[in-house]
């Protein structure tokens, strides 16, 4: 919590900010769960790109999606002590989003949100943000895990449709 | 009690009445006379208005308030049970079914009775004036006593109801519990302590005796998915105007409700294809000297492990000369794989994906779309479907399940650097193969196996691991050493599958793959291993 907040004015979002590469991301506080550190992976034979594979929280098998390789940001040579997972939990469904840091918790006031993600340059799909926090000089992208996440499920099931030709 | 939770009390015995009272409804329907019937229908009509009276739901009041006035008149012999009176009810069943699902969704009640009500008006004020008034000593089940006696009966069994969470939950735990127990036990191994040993080899008894519970627990019995088919069966019967009798045999057989769940669809599939594939036209029956009413039947028994659900037509059956037909017409299959199967083989053909999807499929050889899928969902829970027929005679499909997917004795095989669980049950044997046996037939391997051609499955290739850094120490080498290669079985397939190693066997907790991980081929579930680190349960069907 090295953040601290000089105003505060008007509402406030909390954000659990995490770092991809150099970029700064953020998501509602409150579809996370929890944060814990990297576990062991099992992969998945045929799996979508996207799922890095599945790791046990305390006897559940949840899905790890590898949020990097989703955006197409740079390979990650090894992950390093920082990298965590990030658990949410949408509609339900608890997924760990891997990460390469999370610093901070954070609190931004709602003004300083806007929706344009024009003024930032980034490879991230544009439906996917839900708006650019700006807190000092930093500009933090806010993630929209509903839709992150659903349009998974679809590709899922598109793929799921095609018959394998092995 | 909280009102949400009188609420969750309503909607789930409101729901059993009304499936309670279609099953009555289909019987009357097939004795108007039988009295102990109509008697049942007005009692469980007046229990739901009772019920809804207290919970203020006015539309499903006021509507079986007219059922149960209409049943009261039938009763007195004031009005007869006719076809539209049977109409009636059922078509008041599905609003009270709407209504009551409006309820759970927290929304006021839309669907209008009033047109309903309306009609059960005029077929009471059709009565005779002197007939109408219903007499009061011929209603024994309003008397105040009956209705506690059959409340209190509820009491007499004796059972709980517990959110479904909670125990999905206590598996949960009593599966890491195992888990635990499991690696406790490989840890004890390398300490010699007698006393230690002692204690851990009672806590695992003790750990499988709660495992054993627990899935009792959650054995339900099938009703609660058959409850409602005798009123969808009649239905689909007058719809396509075939007259149908159906049978359920066996409703109170336990069985996991996650497997249930998932197997409804495909029995309701089958179901349908039994009343409109199966079953002959009535006209059609005679013709062939057959009993006017067909005969469609369910039934369940417990075989060991599994239970058996069987679904029998004495409808037109299957021809296999048919089937080869159009196998071969939709390329399907060659001419000279034909030539190798027996008739019962042949007649699994029909759940290939292609041939149900054939436009040429005629009756004598059809059973629609969703066999396929039907036949993949029994094998994704451990379970086969075999199919009988005889043309004429009719078809049987059955569908043979293990009574609950939560445990399951499992090999665990090594696959480059990961560790995969192949169920028990699928597995005939194991064996090492080497180099110089493996032919190659149709560009693909095989090994001859007890007289039969084995074909081989290399997982490492299958699952994507065929990088060069992680090349398999054995299977590549020519002259090498034996490989290990799992010989599973699924339906009527067999295939060697070919892993690195066999790593041992040991009873898992499988654990299914939700979200998105749902419709990932090749596993069914996953575990986790004594180390922590899941495992992937391999769907050995998707294999074959």
């Amino acid at each position: 919590m090295t953040e601290q907040v000089k105003e505060t004015k008007g509402p406030m979002i909390q954000l659990v900010n995490f770092r991809l590469r150099d970029e700064e991301f953020g998501v509602d506080i409150g579809s996370v769960k929890e944060i814990i550190r990297m576990a062991e992976i099992t992969h998945i034979p045929d799996a979508p790109s996207f799922i890095h594979g599945v790791t046990n929280l305390r006897g559940q098998v949840i899905a790890v999606i590898d949020l990097a390789k989703q955006f197409g940001l740079a390979p990650r040579q090894d992950l390093g002590e920082s990298a965590r997972i990030v658990v949410t939990e949408i509609k339900e469904q608890t997924v760990g989003m891997l990460v390469d840091e999370v610093p901070e918790v954070l609190k931004i006031p709602s003004a300083n949100i806007e929706p344009a993600p024009e003024l930032i340059q980034t490879e991230v799909k544009k439906d996917y943000i839900k708006g650019v926090g700006k807190l000092d000089n930093r500009l933090i992208i806010i993630l929209d895990l509903e839709k992150l996440l659903a349009d998974h499920e679809v590709e899922e099931l598109t793929k799921a449709n095609v018959p394998t030709a092995k | 009690m909280k009102i949400s939770e009188y609420k969750q009390l309503f909607l789930s015995e409101a729901r059993e009445i009304l499936n309670s009272l279609n099953n009555v409804l289909v019987d009357l329907e097939k004795e108007p006379a039988n009295t102990a019937l109509l008697n049942e229908l007005f009692r469980q009509s007046h229990t739901l208005k009772s019920m809804a009276q207290s919970m203020g739901y006015e539309g499903i009041a006021k509507l079986t308030h007219s059922m149960e006035t209409t049943l009261a008149l039938l009763r007195s012999g004031g009005a007869k049970l006719e076809k539209d009176i049977v109409d009636l009810l059922f078509k008041s069943m599905d609003t009270l079914g709407e209504l009551i699902e409006e309820r759970a969704k927290g929304k006021a009640e839309k669907v209008e009775v009033a047109a309903l009500v309306e009609r059960f008006e005029e077929i009471a004020s059709a009565v005779p004036k002197e007939k109408r008034k219903p007499v009061d000593k011929e209603r024994p089940e309003l008397k105040l006593d009956n209705i506690d006696n059959s409340a209190s009966s509820l009491g007499e069994l004796q059972t709980v109801r517990v959110p479904l969470t909670q125990l999905d939950n206590l598996m949960d735990l009593t599966g890491e519990l195992a888990i635990n127990r499991i690696r406790l036990s490989q840890i004890v191994q390398t300490i010699a302590d007698s006393a230690l040993k002692e204690t851990v080899a009672q806590l695992s008894r003790l750990t499988s005796q709660l495992q054993d519970q627990m899935m009792q627990v959650r054995l339900v019995p099938l009703e609660y998915i058959f409850t409602p088919y005798p009123r969808m069966v009649r239905d689909m019967a007058v719809n396509q105007k075939k007259e149908v009798d159906f049978v359920i045999e066996g409703g109170h057989i336990g069985l996991d409700r996650s497997i249930q769940d998932e197997i409804n669809e495909p029995l309701l599939h089958l179901l349908k294809n039994a009343v409109t594939h199966g079953i002959e036209e009535p006209q059609e029956r005679e013709r062939l000297k057959k009993p006017r009413r067909g005969k469609i039947r369910l039934s369940a028994r417990r075989e060991r492990n599994f239970v058996v659900l069987e679904l029998s037509d004495d409808g037109r059956g299957m021809d296999v000369e048919e089937i080869k037909k159009v196998a071969l017409q939709t390329g399907i299959i060659t001419a000279k794989e034909l030539s190798a199967l027996s008739p019962k083989e042949i007649v699994t053909l029909i759940t290939r994906p292609g041939y149900s999807g054939a436009k040429k499929v005629t009756e004598a050889a059809g059973r629609g779309v969703g066999l396929n899928a039907s036949k993949i969902k029994a094998e994704s829970l451990g379970g086969t479907l075999d199919i009988d027929t005889r043309p004429n005679e009719g078809a049987t499909f059955s569908i043979k399940l293990p009574l609950t997917i939560a445990i399951a004795q499992a090999m665990l095989v090594g696959i480059a650097d990961q560790t995969y669980c192949i169920p028990l049950s699928y597995i005939a044997e194991t064996i090492k193969v080497s180099q110089p046996q493996i032919k190659t037939i149709e560009h693909r391997e095989v090994i001859s196996y007890r007289d039969t051609v084995l074909p081989l499955v290399r997982l490492r290739g299958k699952f994507g691991f065929d990088s060069s850094k992680l090349r398999s120490p054995v299977a590549d080498v020519p002259n090498g050493p034996a490989i290990p290669v799992v010989v599973v079985e699924g339906g009527a397939k067999k295939a060697g599958l070919v892993v690195d190693s066999f790593l041992g066997q040991q009873e898992v907790v499988i654990k299914p793959l939700t979200g998105f991980l749902k419709e990932i081929k090749g596993a069914s579930g996953a575990t986790i291993l004594g180390t922590g680190k899941p495992a992937l349960v391999m769907d050995v069907g998707s294999l074959l």
